[in-house]
């Protein structure tokens, strides 16, 4: 052994010295951990959609886009359809439920209850709603 | 112990660890191969021949291991600057003094040495004596013996200085200033927490007020004075006379002019040695207080 | 030697010097490679991006090919090409192209004469000025006689340059009259709509195939910021990138942030934070990394930096969170102990403890003050976490102030039925629960910070609450209760239904009986107690204001310490200068410090006296938010937006009013009072002056319960005491309201005929179902309720009023629910008609 030894000496002393090395950099450089974007919250755009939203939407389509705002009128119909538990949303097209806000219901050939929003909100404050719905029936499905 | 990682891990300090681990390494080497050759040439002191054929040249031979070994060196230095970055640290704050307040550790050694002299020695004279010692090395140097090859029993005066300067009174204060000396530059065990409120109360006296004499006042200078200059003339004199007896041909070769050169930087070395131990043990400041320096 | 050693000039080296210089390749390229590519991420990103707008432009493009083929806009192509050339064809005939060239030869002519012209003119007026100078030094006749000659030649030459330059001219009309129309043409199809957006598109999908890979930086000088964001954010202030991905998805709410600051002027930095100049990793860009003060906020909480700017973040659209955290700060009084420059001036909603003793229970005080929302709902006072010793001290130093001994009123006593019953009418016309809450319901108005009724009986003694009816002002200096009229039967009344309805049963088991003494050491003990935790901060005290050491800013001991600074400018806060305490391995930011403070005050020292508030995950954010702004540094002057603040004063007998009623509680005028009720800076020419009195004597419903006019008993000569007025209020109010809150803008007398014909009410009932109204407004008993009911809308509104708001929703209420319908004149004109014909039935 030690004659072995002896004769790769020099070598064996490169090698080892080489790779201890390299594990003691490596151990140095520890990369941060990045944190992971969570899905499951609303992005910005969807906390603006969500107070738009409320204030301007929930008085009759309520407060959790379920159809019962409290200051529509029971009697009459249609009355405004449940956006979360129906299939409504996901077999709408975005385009169409663009054209539903801005233009009113009247544009998709529906009652003409829900009225034009074109002069009152910018085509992106539109979008954030209709992001923020899409967020509640997502958030509804994954709870189901 | 999480305060020595702390400070092993720092991206500054990792070199200090290399360096703690080659220095040990080479000189372990170096006396492992001398005293093999010391005991080669023991045994071979009568075939003389047989000696000579061990010398190989040293180009290429020695030349191609040190070019191979330039080659690795560059290597861990690339290594090395890819993974680490140069770190990034807090904000210079002029309103904050970091404690303790640490030089780079190359010149820890120095600031070690200035708890036990005085600013004007340790950073200047000291340093001086340093460099002009290292300069003046070639020419106090008589023994033409131990030229490329490892030996200890034929240079063991020259290489047991060199190793007191260098291991002891240079590597050994760079460790103590790097791992020992906490806030306040008081001594922290490398497991013990660096409080920087701890308080160590110690009274440092001057060398002459331990007889009662006040060590600014002229008597006083007189007796540290008289202190310093006794110990240079007697080492120095009592040095010569030792060697006039038993090795009379070294010091006829020396020559005056060399001797009194290597004895002074000696008994230099051997003095700061001493300060530092009356330091630790007695509490002494300082030997001689002048109006311009005090040792 | 057992074994021989190789001679050292027979080993060889090879293997060594290969694997060396195989590894010395390889770690060079390596470094070589970090320093182009690793460490310069943003190349990547930038490559990305562009890589992704050439397929989207590829794909415009296709599509902009489709649309052009598209056969009608083809026939109009063709059309057009074929009109182009037929004017070449035209052109090309030979005698037309015979007589273009002969103009053009006889342009070139004309040129080549003029050019000889200019010549001589050159050559003429050199020779003048030779001759001028020989006169001007020798005066020779001959000079003299030469410059005449040669002023007269320069005259004649001009003038024949002027007459050929005019045939020129002529000429070149004629020349170009050729080319007219083909140019028209021609500049026609170049801009004809499809085709030319095909050819941006291929110029831009051109560009980007070859993009420029570098550095983006936004410098702004005065601010010696350096951005490089957009380096790898490539295009973010781009409206039209909102379908890319992450990254380079265009900044949210575009619209809002970046059209009023815009990129080249503020950068990204002053309002994000994080390390503008950094490029080498996505961390270090961020400011996500250990010793960087200023790491790029999260969220909302970007928010914080409209207040550098900003001074009025009350109205400020974007910073909706920052509006919370200032609410949630008032209404929490943290400027009772932290003093926080700005907020000096604010009331504190904390009541007066000087005459508790009057007022409260002494076992109920006890009790709140060893947990507050224990003993009433939606209580806003913290909880300290005293024992029960602790608070006892307290409450005997407090009832020591007033009163001489301990003592409770039980609510057990006997209940007059009568009263109760009245009272119990009383309480829903006042409609008492618009502010205060009881039972899980009401308390709609939350920024009254009114208290929770469900147990008040057993709270205050019935004497007090009788005082407290006859006038809220006695007690506390800066109630925000109005000073109903009420009888003194009324009060009577009403306090017999607070008292028997909303009772405590379980305090009500561990009152005392009998009326104790209080003891001097307990008294000691409690104003100590009192000292140390501060009371006096959000609290008026008596014998605790006004001293030196005991300041409104808590100089006391250790008090001082910690909040002595304040927080006026905890943004400015150095990361060292957190305390962490205990928290040694908490990640150190002023955010994460802010966070944990509030979630659990005591989380850094056990011996905080911070007590603990109650406050939601989105409470605290808000709340971090705003103090993460909290800045001494100054803008710049060109960035400075400064706070309008309302000038409004209102004086004479109207003010008086206005104080002991306290409408500014609820309503606005001239920007000055509260959101929660109509403001009424135009009122005077929204509503009729008939319908403005009736309502004030007795409110009717407009708007939803919850936002419904209490009924003040305005107008009672009898209840009106300590207010000398020269008339009736009501007649002050009404007057004042009609005479002062008018608006130019609305026009008056606008329906001038009285009557309005039939044809036209109908025409307006029409569109009023047309356009849907019924599904937010009453007619009768039909519609929906978002809106106020419009049953009889035309006695109450006036007809300038409403036509204006059929054009524009938002004339008096900016938030308002009600969309703008785009009602052109006419049918706003219509729908007016007929809501003014709404008058319903004429009351008694």
């Amino acid at each position: 052994m030690r004659n072995i030894l002896r004769k790769y000496t020099s070598l064996s002393f490169t090698f080892s010295l080489v790779f201890f090395l390299a594990i003691g950099i490596i151990h140095c450089t520890k990369q941060p951990k990045r944190a992971e974007s969570n899905k499951k919250t609303l992005s910005f755009n969807g906390r603006e959609g969500k107070r738009l939203f409320i204030h301007y939407c929930a008085p009759c389509h309520g407060e959790d886009a379920e159809g019962s705002g409290r200051y529509f009128p029971s009697y009459i119909e249609p009355q405004p359809p449940d956006f979360i538990n129906s299939e409504y949303l996901k077999e709408t097209n975005e385009n169409v439920m663009f054209r539903a806000i801005k233009f009113g219901s009247k544009a998709l050939g529906k009652s003409n209850y829900s009225p034009s929003y074109d002069e009152t909100l910018r085509d992106e404050e539109i979008r954030y709603i209709i992001e923020y719905l899409k967020f509640l029936k997502m958030s509804k499905d994954e709870e189901s | 112990m999480e305060n020595l990682l702390k400070i092993v891990s720092k991206p500054d300090n990792v070199a200090i660890i290399i360096m703690m681990v080659m220095v040990g390494f080479f000189v372990f080497f170096a006396f492992f191969q001398a005293l093999k050759n010391d005991r080669k040439k023991a045994s071979a002191k009568e075939e003389k021949n047989k000696l000579e054929k061990e010398k190989i040249h040293t180009w290429p031979y020695l030349a191609r291991k040190e070019f191979l070994v330039a080659i690795l060196v560059v290597v861990i230095l690339l290594a090395w600057s890819i993974f680490v970055d140069a770190p990034l640290e807090e904000h210079s704050n002029p309103n904050l003094t970091p404690n303790p307040a640490k030089a780079p550790w190359y010149f820890l050694g120095l600031q070690e040495l200035l708890v036990y002299f005085d600013p004007w020695i340790a950073g200047a004279i000291i340093p001086l004596l340093i460099i002009a010692g290292l300069m003046l090395i070639p020419y106090i140097d008589i023994n033409p013996r131990g030229n490329g090859y490892f030996t200890f029993a034929e240079r063991k005066f020259e290489i047991l200085i060199f190793c007191f300067g260098f291991l002891v009174l240079w590597i050994f204060l760079i460790i103590i200033g790097v791992f020992m000396r906490g806030p306040g530059w008081l001594w922290f065990w490398p497991w013990q927490e660096w409080d920087p409120s701890r308080v160590v109360a110690e009274i440092n006296v001057d060398l002459t007020q331990l007889i009662g004499v006040n060590s600014r006042s002229t008597p006083g200078f007189l007796i540290g004075g008289s202190v310093i200059i006794l110990y240079f003339s007697v080492g120095m004199i009592m040095l010569y006379l030792y060697l006039r007896k038993k090795k009379p041909n070294l010091l006829h070769k020396l020559g005056l002019t060399r001797y009194l050169i290597s004895s002074f930087l000696l008994w230099s070395m051997i003095g700061i040695a001493i300060k530092i131990i009356m330091k630790l043990t007695l509490n002494i400041k300082y030997i001689w207080v002048t109006p311009w320096f005090n040792i | 030697m057992p074994f021989q050693e190789k001679k050292e000039e027979e080993k060889s080296f090879a293997l060594h010097f290969l694997i060396l210089t195989f590894l010395l390749i390889v770690f060079s390229i390596w470094a070589l490679w970090e320093e182009i590519g690793a460490l310069r991420p943003w190349k990547t990103y930038q490559k990305l991006y562009y890589g992704l707008k050439y397929e989207r432009t590829a794909q415009e493009l296709e599509q902009a090919r489709q649309e052009f083929k598209n056969p009608q806009v083809q026939e109009e192509y063709q059309k057009l090409k074929s009109l182009l050339d037929k004017e070449e064809k035209e052109l090309d005939k030979p005698d037309k192209q015979k007589e273009y060239k002969e103009i053009e030869e006889g342009i070139k002519e004309v040129d080549k004469e003029i050019s000889g012209i200019n010549n001589g003119l050159l050559v003429a007026r050199n020779k003048l000025l030779e001759q001028e100078y020989q006169y001007k030094k020798f005066r020779k006749e001959r000079n003299k006689k030469k410059i005449e000659e040669l002023t007269e030649r320069i005259r004649i030459l001009e003038d024949r340059k002027k007459a050929l330059v005019n045939k020129r001219d002529d000429l070149k009309k004629i020349f170009e009259s050729f080319t007219l129309i083909l140019e028209k043409y021609s500049e026609k199809l170049k801009l004809f709509p499809f085709s030319s957006r095909i050819e941006e598109l291929e110029k831009l999908l051109k560009s980007l195939k070859k993009p420029k890979i570098e550095i983006e930086q936004y410098y702004i000088e005065d601010l010696n910021k350096v951005d490089r964001c957009t380096s790898c954010h490539v295009g973010i202030d781009n409206p039209a990138q909102s379908s890319y991905p992450s990254p380079y998805t265009t900044h949210p709410a575009h619209y809002l942030y970046l059209e009023n600051h815009q990129s080249r002027q503020f950068g990204c930095t002053i309002c994000h934070q994080g390390q503008g100049r950094a490029t080498s990793s996505i961390d270090k860009a961020h400011g996500r990394i250990e010793f960087w003060e200023e790491p790029m906020y999260k969220d909302e909480n970007t928010q914080a930096s409209c207040q550098h700017c900003h001074q009025d973040i009350e109205h400020l659209k974007g910073a909706e969170t920052l509006k919370e955290g200032d609410k949630i700060l008032k209404r929490s009084v943290c400027f009772g102990c932290h003093r926080i420059d700005g907020y000096e001036n604010i009331v504190k909603i904390s009541p007066p403890l000087s005459r508790v003793g009057e007022k409260v229970n002494y076992t109920w005080l006890v009790k709140w003050l060893m947990d507050p929302s224990q003993i009433m709902d939606g209580a806003t006072m913290p909880k300290y976490d005293f024992s029960e010793e602790d608070a006892q001290a307290i409450t005997d130093y407090l009832y020591s102030l007033t009163q001489r001994e301990k003592n409770d009123k039980s609510a057990k006593e006997e209940i007059d039925w009568n009263l109760y019953d009245r009272g119990k009418i009383i309480y829903s016309q006042s409609i008492c629960s618009i502010c205060h809450s009881a039972n899980g319901r009401g308390g709609a108005y939350k920024e009254m910070y009114a208290p929770d009724l469900s147990r008040v009986g057993s709270k205050v003694k019935r004497e007090w609450l009788k005082k407290w009816f006859k006038n809220p002002e006695n007690f506390f200096k800066n109630a925000r209760m109005s000073r109903y009229r009420f009888t003194e039967k009324e009060i009577d009344s009403l306090t017999e239904y607070l008292s028997g309805e909303y009772v405590d049963w379980d305090i009500e088991e561990v009152k005392m009986s009998m009326p104790l003494p209080i003891e001097e050491s307990s008294i000691q003990k409690g104003a100590s107690l009192i000292k140390e935790y501060g009371c006096f901060g959000c609290h008026d005290i008596e014998g605790m204001r006004d001293i030196e050491e005991i300041g409104p800013y808590l100089k006391i001991d250790e008090l001082e310490e910690m909040v002595a600074e304040g927080l006026t400018s905890f943004g400015d806060k150095h990361l060292q200068d957190l305390d962490f305490g205990k928290l040694t391995k908490a990640p150190k930011t002023r955010t994460d410090y802010l966070r944990i403070k509030l979630e659990n005050p005591r989380a850094f020292r056990d011996d905080a006296k911070m007590p603990q508030y109650n406050l939601s995950e989105e409470e605290i954010n808000a709340l971090v938010t705003l103090v993460l702004g909290f800045s001494k540094e100054e803008p710049l002057v060109r960035y400075r937006i400064e706070k309008e603040v309302s000038d409004y004063q209102p004086t004479g007998e109207f003010a008086e009013i206005l104080e002991d009623v306290k409408c500014l509680s609820c309503h606005k005028i001239y920007r000055k009072g509260a959101d929660y009720a109509p403001d009424l800076s135009i009122e005077g020419s929204k509503v009729k002056e008939e319908w403005l009195s009736n309502y004030l004597k007795s409110p009717d419903i407009i708007r939803p319960m919850i936002e419904q006019m209490p009924k003040f008993n305005l107008g009672r000569e009898s209840q009106m005491s300590g207010l000398k007025l020269s008339k009736n209020e009501m007649d002050i109010i009404t007057d004042y309201i009609m005479t002062v809150l008018v608006s130019d803008e609305i026009p008056k007398n606008f329906l001038k005929e009285k009557n309005i014909s039939q044809a036209e009410i109908e025409k307006g009932r029409l569109i009023y179902f047309e356009k849907g109204c019924q599904a937010c407004h009453q007619i009768g008993r039909e519609g929906g309720g978002v809106g106020p009911p419009l049953t009889t809308v035309g006695s109450r509104l006036t007809p300038g009023y409403i036509y204006k708001h059929l054009l524009n929703p938002r004339i008096s209420n900016i938030n308002t629910v009600e969309p703008n319908l785009g009602l052109s004149d006419e049918e706003a004109l219509s729908l007016m008609k007929f809501l003014s014909n709404l008058q319903g039935k004429k009351k008694r």
